[in-house]
Parts: structure tokens; sequence; C-alpha cells
């Protein structure tokens, strides 16, 4: 080593530095001695003298990326139209159930009654003429229907549990109208058992019989109610015509819409949180020092999820799920950083956001509170945010995911798995309780074609939510 | 006052012709994209403003009115995307505390022979906030008050920026010319 430390020594200990180029060197060290660093405005004089009027090189592609940005479709603007509809739908879905007590329901200018106490045991139809009840017309002898029209559930047998039976003796036929009258009674040939009211002119009264009291007309349908009554239509037919049967069970002017088309309708809100697995692959081979420093600095950190979704039950055992999630993906950048000769660690948090829109397929296995559904089916990503940072050997200091992430705005279509256990609570205003773990898989890479590296993810986790029937 | 040429080029933007809005582009992203480079912390950021920053100017070419320098026109529009983009990353910058990363050392000059380049390596090496108050105040020539209206903060704090910009500043070009003697 002695001799490596001599042939240093001797070849440059007496060197003397050329300085036939630096003649200005004097100079400079007495400008720099006497000139004190300038303060305040003379600072920003400094400044702006050197940097106000500069003009920089545009690099060469410049204009063709404004002439395609020009010409791009505001892809987020459509997706952001997209988004909203989809959550004006299920929030007018939500609307709807519980708001739905206030709203009237018939066609053909009928509206419903309200029986808040249809809940429990078996409960009568009554026609009534106005204030005198249709049981004078059974004292009078006018009430020809006896046949039973036998129980009838509720839609939602599973969810209320309730049982209404009509008993086709109250079913009345109504007293005929004198005059005045613009529709007028029907003709005894065609219907002799039923006439057709004039709107307004009949409302039906609900009679709780295990109550033995008769439940005020006129009050609009609770949405149970409402469910109640389109399966008593739909039994009704089985004896009698729709037409004859209408009047019996809808009585009042109002707007009732079928309400067969809302009978299988849920809202389901659920929070949850999740594991996110991140898969780097190289595109290009100088990118694998990039995937070993970014695989050492990232580690997955619990994630979450809110769901906000409408849920369509076709028959007892197939559903179908629809809404927005809105879903974060976390990770965690740790890196160490040398100020001041000390080493800090440090420790950020990167987020990768996505509202997406799943749609469910789910096949039920029911039971009587509890059941269990096993869901499947596309998750369309709506749009997709990232902000957080990750090293890069390129730099000294942490990179902006967002912008030098390569990360796309919108990841397309994903695939979602569930199992969703459902637990029934209550009676008289039944909700859901819903346990389910899920699975999300992203086939599709978050980085741009031409990134350095392609970073995937899947997703596992366990939602917890209440579903509410409409 | 405009030129008659570029009274005719800004009219020729305006009537979509993609020739008239190059030629609008050629002209005046030079000096842009000198305007970008102070505000951003690196190219591909100047960039990416620039870039934002035409496709506005493009899109509001209708409100210009021909009132006054056009440059001037651009080039405000140009400070306003550029705090708007800094106005976006503001929550990611603070969280990541990415403005507190130490001062990097340039190039050994003395301050006389500072030249554009060491000036603007300075600049950008600002942490966030001061650079763009440093920008406004300093060489754009806004006041204080219009620089807490354009970013959102509270007069005091656009001076207090200003005042901690101006130190760190000072102490690079003292040890650039430390290092140069």
């Amino acid at each position: 080593m002695s001799q490596l430390d001599d042939l240093f020594r001797d070849g440059l200990g007496a060197r003397k530095a050329d300085l036939s180029n630096t003649n200005d060197l004097w100079a400079r060290i007495n400008a720099a001695k006497n000139a004190p660093v300038p303060t305040g405005e003379a600072l920003d004089k400094t400044f702006r003298d050197g940097l106000g009027d500069r003009e920089a090189a545009v690099p060469s592609g410049m204009w063709a990326r404004i002439v395609a940005a020009r010409g791009r479709r505001p892809l987020a603007k459509w997706l952001a139209g997209a988004a909203a509809v989809l959550l004006l739908l299920v929030a007018g879905g939500i609307g709807y159930n519980w708001l739905g007590d206030e709203l009237p329901v018939t066609d053909n200018g009928y509206r419903n009654v309200n029986n808040p106490a249809n809940d429990d045991g078996p409960t009568a139809l009554h026609g009534t003429d106005n204030a005198r009840p249709v049981s004078d017309d059974v004292q009078n002898g006018r009430a020809e229907t006896s046949a039973s029209l036998g129980t009838l559930r509720g839609s939602d047998n599973d969810d209320t549990g309730n049982n209404l039976t009509t008993d086709a003796s109250t079913l009345t036929k109504s007293p005929a109208k004198t005059g005045g009258s613009t529709e007028g009674p029907r003709p005894a040939a065609k219907n002799p058992r039923y006439e057709r009211r004039p709107a307004g002119a009949l409302p039906v009264t609900v009679k709780n019989q295990a109550a033995g009291e008769d439940i005020e007309a006129g009050k609009v349908l609770t949405p149970r109610t409402v469910l109640a009554m389109g399966q008593i239509g739909g039994k009704l037919m089985e004896s009698v015509s729709f037409e004859e049967a209408l009047p019996a069970v809808a009585v009042v002017p109002g707007k009732f819409k079928s309400t067969t088309a809302l009978r299988g309708l849920q809202t389901e809100l659920l929070f949850g949180v999740s594991y996110s697995r991140q898969e780097l692959a190289i595109q290009d081979p100088s990118a694998t020092e990039l995937q070993v420093l970014r695989e050492a600095s990232e580690f997955p950190k619990a994630g979450y999820q809110i769901t906000l979704r409408s849920s369509y039950r076709f028959t007892d055992r197939l559903r179908l799920m629809a809404g927005l999630t809105y879903a974060e993906i976390r990770n965690e950048l740790d890196y160490d950083r040398i100020v001041n000769g000390s080493t800090i660690r440090l420790s950020t948090t990167n987020h990768i956001r996505m509202l997406e829109a799943p749609v469910l397929l789910g096949y039920t296995i029911p039971g009587r509170r509890l059941n269990v559904t096993v869901n499947g089916g596309p998750l369309l990503n709506l749009t997709t945010g990232v902000r957080g940072r990750f090293l890069a050997p390129s730099s000294s200091i942490p990179l902006d995911l967002q912008t030098d992430g390569n990360f796309r705005g919108n990841i397309g279509v994903g695939f979602m798995a569930s199992l969703t256990t459902a637990y029934q609570i209550g009676k008289k205003r039944p909700f859901t309780l819903l346990l389910e773990p899920f699975f999300k898989a992203y086939p599709t890479a978050f980085t741009e074609k031409g990134a350095p590296l392609r970073e995937k993810y899947w997703v596992a986790g366990l939602q917890l939510g209440v579903r509410k029937r409409l | 006052m405009l030129s008659m040429k570029e009274k005719e080029l800004i009219e020729g933007a305006l009537r979509g012709e993609e020739r008239a809005s190059r030629l609008l582009f050629e002209r005046y992203s030079p000096m842009l994209m000198a305007v970008c480079q102070r505000y951003c912390r690196t190219q591909a950021e100047a960039e990416d403003v620039l870039q934002d920053a035409f496709i506005r100017i493009f899109k509001k070419l209708d409100k210009y009115g021909f009132q006054g320098s056009f440059a001037g026109w651009a080039r405000r529009l140009t400070v306003n995307v550029a705090l708007k983009t800094y106005q976006r990353k503001r929550y990611a910058l603070e969280q990541t505390g990415i403005d507190n990363l130490p001062e990097r050392g340039g190039a050994p000059t003395a301050y006389a022979d500072l030249g554009e380049q060491e000036l603007l390596d300075m600049v950008q090496q600002l942490p966030t906030g001061y650079r763009l108050v440093f920008n406004l105040y300093a060489i754009e020539g806004y006041s204080h008050k219009e620089i807490g209206e354009m970013m959102g903060i509270q007069e005091a704090s656009s001076r207090s920026q200003l005042l901690k910009a101006r130190k760190v500043l000072q102490r690079q070009i003292e040890i650039r010319q430390r290092i140069a003697i």
C-alpha cells in the first residue's frame, strides 16, 4: 500500500494547476468579496432581471401534445355523467323507499289507503260508500260474493312475514248511484256483483279484523301496504276481473303505478376494509432496478370501500345488484433520508382512489331469517386517481405518482365476487344486516401501456352493511 | 398594441384555423415555457403546465377581446394554470412533506456571475409555497393582497413566505459564492 501512496504523492504532491485559462479568477474572488449578497428588493431585482423576460426552449413534440389533448373527448366528463346518473338512480331508489310513505299510488285515478295495522293478523277489505260502512250492504243482503280469496302473503315473505287475509264476503257490491255520476253503475248483466265508482266516490276502508276496527280511508299507503295491495290485486284476478277487484283495494284518486315492478327492489349500503396486493411487472429490462426499489419500499396497507347499490330480486334465488362503489387502495412508502448527516426514516401513504360501478348477479340459498347469496360480475371503473410518491433510481427524491407514475385515469373493467350473508332484523319495519367478504380482480394494468413498470392489483376484503326493502 | 399580423393570427385561431393556432403557439410558447419553468420544480411538470395553459388559452381566446397585450393576457392565464396545478397538489405535498427536502447545492458561481440557469435552478429548488409567492411577487409584480386572493391564503402568509423564500435564496447564493472562492 505504501508504494501506491508514494506513487500518487510523487505524481501529484508537487503539482501546480494550470491557471492560464482562469485569468479572471482574482477578479472574481475580489468581486465576490466586495459584493455582498443582495437582500430584499435587490434580491428580487436580481431574479426579475435574470428571469423576467426569459424565453425557454419548447420540446419538439409539444404542439402535437396540445393538438391531441384539445381533440380528446372529455372522458372524465362522460364518466362523471354516468356516475351521476347511477347515483341518481340509487338515490331515487332510496328516496322512494323512505319517502314512499307519502307517495300516492294508483293508475286510472286511484290511490291507496294506508293500513298501518295490517302487519299482524288477518285483515279484511271493505268497500264503503263514503262514510257509510259497506257492512250496510252486507246487512241489506246485497253482497253476493262468498268465495274465499284465500290467504295472501305480502310480497316479501322473508322480510315481513305478513299474511293478509281477504274475506271475500266483505268485498261488497257498491250501492248504485242515483244520478250525477259521470261513469254511472255498470250494467247489471255485465257485472252483477260490482260496479265501478267514480274516482273519489268510494274510498275503501281496510278493516283489521283482529283489532275489530276500520282504518281511516283516504290516507296514503306505506310501501308495505302497497306491496300487499299489489299481491291482493294479483290474487283477486284469479276469481274476479281486475277491474272488478280494483275498486275494492284502491279507492281514492291518485297515481298508482304498478307496484309489482318495485316488489323485489332493495337498497344496500355497505362499508368495508380491504387488503390490496400490488403486482409490479417490468415492461422494459431497464426498469429492473425500479421494480426492485419499489418492491423494497412499498408495502400494502389497509384500504376501504363504501358501496351504495340497489338489488333487484327476480326470484327467491336470483337477484341483480348494481350501484356505486368508492374504493381506496393504500400502500405505505418507507424510505430513508439523510438530513444533516443523520438518517431519518420516513413513511408516507400512497392512495389509489377509484369510483366503480359493480354489476353483480347473485344466487341466494334462502332461509327464514338468514340467507346466503353468492355474487359475481363485472366491476366497471368510472374513474381512477392516484396520490403519493415512489422511489426511482433516477431521482434522489421520491417522485410524484400522479405526474411520474404513468397511472391511467380509467382502468376499464374488473371482476368482483362476493358472498353475502344476510340476517333479517325486526318485523314491523324490518331491515337486513349484511356481512360480505369480497374479492376484486383487475385484469388490466393501472399504468399506461408505455410505462416501464406494469402495476396491477387484486383486492380482498370484508364489508358490513344494511339492506332495506322498497 | 397588437401588430396587424398578431391580430390576424388571433382571429384565425378564433375561427379555428389550425395554421394560425400553430403560429400563435410558436410565437408565445418560448416565453410561456420560461414562465412554467419558474413555477414548476421539474421540466416534466413545466411541460404539463404549458400544455394545459395552451389548451386554456385556445379555449378562452374569445374572452381576450383584443384589450391590452396578448402576451400579458397569455402570461396571466399561464400563471393561473400553474397555481391551480399546485393547489391541486398542495394536500399531497403537505402530507408527504416534500417541501422539507434539504437544499441542493448548485455549481460554484460567484454572485456577479449568476446566469439565467443558476437563477432558475435556485428558484426551482425553493419549496412550493415559497416558489409560487416569490415568482408572483418578485417577478410578476403582484401585491401580497392579490397573491393572497390568487392562492387562497392570508396576506400575512404571503409576506411570510416571501421572506422565507428570500432567505433561502440568499443562503443559496452565499453557498455558491463560498464554493466559487
